[in-house]
């Protein structure tokens, strides 16, 4: 049953190209209950790439289906199936949150009041402050609760913890976790803090230069992944391995990486240990820049 | 269910939810086909992605400790007496073999290491005694 559900969303083929910059055939799938971590450095095209889905840039190419519809044909379909928070949060900072919701409300036939009730009390959002005199955290908070308002399938964030201190981060981790309790639902969220990927994403993403580099189950990746550590007075046949890269001679031996960790372990030879990467060593192996 | 686990430490997440639910297991905080959280629950519960409380879930039942019914849930496993005290052994035989290996590494004698043993064994008695005593005079005090 499950293998056959269509993907949440499919993003395949997309390209966009700008004088400085391009997305080139930019691919990945996110499957129901999951919540997929997009990580890259700035400027690597995440936000490209998120405007791009929701058709706020357009796309010189390639392909977007969102529940198997596809953007930007079935576009109203296709809204009210997924809450998006971009980078710049689209909330006026004249009206107060009352004001917000009452106005936002009529766009939605799926608006669900109570939700958005329990929300504002967890988070503690007073609803007649204006959202200019609302703190950062408390912003992103509520363009969250608004976000997730009509009850949508997929949650499409740009960054939605940068920027904030360590309590909110983990509150808005929470609301995350908590809105995939329901399996039909998925979350894509960018972010370069590796961190709250490595917490709570099942799928990791990594793009870099407009180029997918990597978009798989998160365990699995950091399963493959290894940094390789060689003894230098012993034996060290263990260098020459063809599954090493990025090998160094350090002080008392020689360190280098593997991704395909497994294989190496039944076919090296000599004395090595191996050590397990956190998700920000393996994205700065990846997308650090090689000097050669 | 009473887990505790680091989000800082270099065990990986899944290991450490793996052992922590055969601890409870073990120690018979959780009986034979007591219902576990669902995948979805736990991972709200304890701040990680479904996909390594899955994982965690894989293991144990690959090694025995709980069973799973499909649309109902993951259930503890009736475990032998036997297969308890080997998961016991288990646990106090990796890290054992570390502290082996280094001091085969620094050459330290078979008896020197037997006796480390000895000592640190009756050390932590000893601090036991004296805690539980102390605790005793506190409770008398009160």
């Amino acid at each position: 049953m499950e293998n056959s559900r269509r993907p949440l969303l499919e993003v395949s083929g997309l390209s966009k190209s700008y004088p400085d910059f391009q997305l080139q055939d930019v691919r990945f799938q996110l499957p129901a209950g999951t919540i997929m971590g997009f990580l890259g450095r700035n400027g690597a095209g995440k936000s490209t790439t998120m405007k791009a889905i929701m058709d706020l840039v357009k796309r010189d190419d390639g392909d977007i289906r969102i529940l198997g519809m596809s953007m930007p044909k079935e576009e109203v379909a296709v809204k009210e199936q997924v809450g998006y928070v971009g980078d710049t949060p689209l909330l006026n900072n004249a009206w107060t949150m009352e004001r917000t919701l009452n106005f936002a409300r009529h766009f939605y036939p799926n608006w669900d009041q109570d939700a958005v009730e329990q929300n504002l009390a967890y988070f503690d959002i007073p609803r007649d402050k204006k959202i200019s005199e609302l703190s950062k955290g408390m912003k992103v908070k509520a363009s969250l609760i608004l976000a997730m308002a009509h009850q949508p399938k997929l949650l499409l964030l740009d960054e939605p913890t940068s920027g904030l201190d360590p309590v909110v981060r983990t509150e808005v981790l929470e609301l995350l976790l908590d809105f995939v309790q329901d399996e039909s639902r998925g979350v894509l969220f960018s972010s370069h803090i590796t961190s709250d990927v490595e917490k709570i994403a099942d799928l990791v993403t990594v793009i870099d230069d407009g180029k997918i580099f990597i978009s798989e189950d998160k365990e699995s990746l950091l399963d493959r992944y290894r940094r390789i550590v060689i003894p230098g007075s012993g034996e060290k046949e263990a260098v020459d391995s063809p599954l090493l890269f990025n090998c160094q001679a350090t002080m008392g031996g020689y360190v280098g990486y593997t991704n395909r960790f497994q294989q190496f372990q039944g076919e090296a030879t000599g004395d090595w240990h191996s050590e397990r990467l956190t998700l920000e060593e393996l994205f700065v192996l990846l997308t650090g820049r090689k000097e050669d | 269910m009473l887990i505790h686990i680091s989000q800082t430490s270099s065990t990986p997440m899944y290991e450490q939810v793996i052992s922590e639910i055969q601890r409870l297991i073990a120690m018979g905080y959780m009986e034979a086909d007591e219902m576990l959280p669902s995948i979805r629950e736990l991972s709200k519960e304890l701040m990680t992605s479904g996909i390594t409380i899955r994982r965690a879930y894989q293991e144990l039942e690959r090694t025995g400790f709980i069973y799973t019914r499909k649309g109902k849930g993951s259930f503890v496993a009736a475990l032998s007496m036997e297969r308890l005290a080997q998961w016991k052994m288990e646990q106090v035989r990796e890290p054992l073999l570390e502290s082996v290996l280094q001091a085969k590494k620094l050459n330290l004698k078979e008896e020197q290491f037997q006796d480390l043993i000895k000592r640190m064994w009756q050390e932590v008695d000893e601090q036991n005694e004296t805690g539980r005593t102390q605790e005793g005079k506190n409770n008398g005090k009160q």
